[in-house]
């Protein structure tokens, strides 16, 4: 049973300044699923998934990804897309292919090359004379050419058109490997629900929610999407049936994914429910 | 790991420097005939070669000038864009540890300024050589003397190598103090420039106060001086020496401190834009 958890986080407290970023985050992810964590803007989101790859370190607390503290050994595991253009532009896109592979062992350059040949684009051009969509779906392409054990991707449908969204949740899909985890943190959720098999709802910190996303169905009628805008209002009351044409699409059955739901959470869901 | 990361370290370097260097030598090399060779011509074509003659030393000025500029630019943007900035969220999520990133941009920096030092030197033989033989004496002139040194006294060969030594550590100790003072810029999260460069000019105000009490305590004791001056009389090498191994231990001691801080720093309070 612990060997199926690929990420653990316990009472994990991160502070900038006054600002307490994330506070005494409980979180288990199981290996296998696809996970949205879901929460407004400067809710901890990125905070937590800096926390995970090493870009931060945290101030109290702890955080095992397979068991293992972050270092080296963990980032070689960790495939991270960040929410910004991380090369230095002079590199053309075969450089960058030829980066990945030199340092991560599990980088399958072939996948990568074939995807990039599909999007139809040229590998010899330099990164700076692509448009930022396209350098966009370059990074998501590397990213996911990994074999890693977590995926970690930060906002990664943001800020691009609707069928951009759609080549990024499809590659996430068809590419990552049944036994590893996907992270993605959104506040796009009607976009990416149909993707998902469990959320995590992160509020000033704290992870308030973690459920799987057929159980919020059934237990409350509603989907993600409508969930996330009640919890987070900031309206005083949201009438029942506020519900957008996006949120009528029906998700795909995913057999034997049901997650053993931990106690202490359905207790935090049930605590929030009440209110 | 090290060796990847010094090969990227090495591509980027190349693809900035090797045009300017290229260029700095081949104005050197132009310059330098062009102040030597008596080209027989017609005298409008000489009047105008003599108008124009001012633009390969200006190029050449300019040149210099960029060498070093851009070499200053690198050890600053190596790092700040490199690490600090957005490519640092590519460089420290890969697998490798934090010291091989801090080691192998001080390694490429040194590489840098080691190579930008000989193309200065080779450019300013490029420019006096051709002028005649004088200049080639003076170098076997110097070697020869270097020689008849080492004859006299072995020893010279260890000054020679302290004093190598006490220039490359001192190169590194200046580039990891320009590292630490940008680590500890990036701490701020609204002024990360304006706190590097207080941190910089902070930390060498810490030093030279600590310079100057500790030169004062030593001029607290006039007896030091006397003896320091008796032993360079007596024994000019092992006074020097003595002087070199004091250089030396207190670079290596700046360079270490600087190193560590920046480590630190680097480990446990990143704070990437």
């Amino acid at each position: 049973m612990k060997d199926e958890i690929i990420l653990a986080c316990k009472d994990l407290t991160k502070r900038f300044g006054a600002i307490c970023a994330l506070d005494n985050m409980e979180l288990q992810l199981k290996k296998g699923r696809i996970v949205g964590l879901l929460g407004p803007n400067g809710s901890g989101k990125t905070t937590l998934i800096k926390l995970i790859n090493g870009l931060l370190y945290p101030d109290e607390g702890h955080i095992w990804i397979d068991g293992v503290e972050p270092g080296v050994f963990t980032k070689s595991i960790v495939s991270y897309l960040p929410d910004k253009m991380y090369f230095a532009d002079w590199m053309k896109v075969k450089d960058l292919l030829e980066f990945f592979e030199d340092f991560y062992l599990d980088f399958d350059k072939n996948r990568a090359m074939e995807m990039i040949r599909a999007l139809s684009i040229d590998p010899e051009l330099k990164m700076k004379s692509l448009s930022k969509g396209t350098k966009e779906k370059v990074q998501l392409v590397l990213v996911m050419s990994r074999k890693a054990k977590l995926y970690l991707l930060d906002e990664p449908i943001a800020g691009v058109d609707p069928a951009a969204r759609d080549f990024i949740l499809h590659t996430v899909l068809t590419n990552y490997d049944p036994g590893s985890t996907v992270l993605i943190s959104t506040h796009l959720i009607s976009d990416v629900e149909r993707i998902l098999d469990e959320v995590v709802f992160i509020k000033q910190g704290k992870n308030i929610l973690h459920d799987s996303v057929d159980r919020i169905r059934e237990t409350t009628n509603k989907s993600v999407d409508v969930l996330f805008r009640e919890m987070f209002s900031m309206i005083p009351k949201v009438q029942d049936g506020f519900v957008r044409p996006g949120d009528l699409r029906s998700a795909p059955e995913q057999e034997g994914s049901r997650p053993h739901l931990e106690n202490e959470t359905q207790n935090t869901y049930r605590e929030e429910e009440n209110q | 790991m090290i060796g990847k990361l010094l090969k990227y370290e090495m591509r980027s370097l190349s693809r900035r420097f090797l045009p300017v260097w290229a260029a700095l030598l081949a104005t050197s090399l132009i310059t330098g005939f062009l102040f030597t060779i008596e080209v027989p011509l017609p005298p409008v074509l000489k009047q105008i070669f003599s108008m124009l003659s001012f633009i390969p030393p200006m190029l050449l000025v300019a040149l210099f000038v960029a060498v070093f500029v851009l070499s200053v630019l690198y050890v600053i943007q190596g790092f700040w864009k490199g690490l600090l900035g957005e490519e640092g969220y590519l460089m420290f999520t890969l697998p490798v540890s934090p010291h091989h990133l801090l080691i192998s941009k001080g390694l490429t920096t040194l590489i840098l300024l080691f190579l930008s030092t000989i193309v200065g030197i080779l450019s300013i033989l490029c420019l006096t050589l051709p002028s005649g033989e004088i200049t080639f004496r003076a170098i076997f002139r110097f070697f020869r003397e270097l020689g008849e040194m080492i004859a006299w006294d072995p020893k010279v060969v260890l000054l020679i190598v302290e004093v190598i030594l006490l220039i490359v550590l001192g190169w590194l100790a200046n580039i990891y103090y320009v590292y630490f003072a940008m680590a500890i810029g990036q701490l701020s999260n609204k002024h990360r420039g304006l706190m590097a460069v207080g941190a910089y000019f902070g930390i060498n105000i810490v030093l030279s106060t600590l310079m100057s009490i500790v030169l004062g305590l030593l001029s607290a004791f006039p007896d030091t001086l006397y003896i320091f001056s008796d032993y360079l009389v007596q024994n000019v090498l092992g006074a020097s020496n003595a002087l070199l191994s004091g250089l030396i231990a207190y670079e290596a001691l700046l360079l270490i401190a600087f190193y560590v801080g920046t480590a630190v720093i680097l480990k446990r309070r990143l704070n990437l834009e």
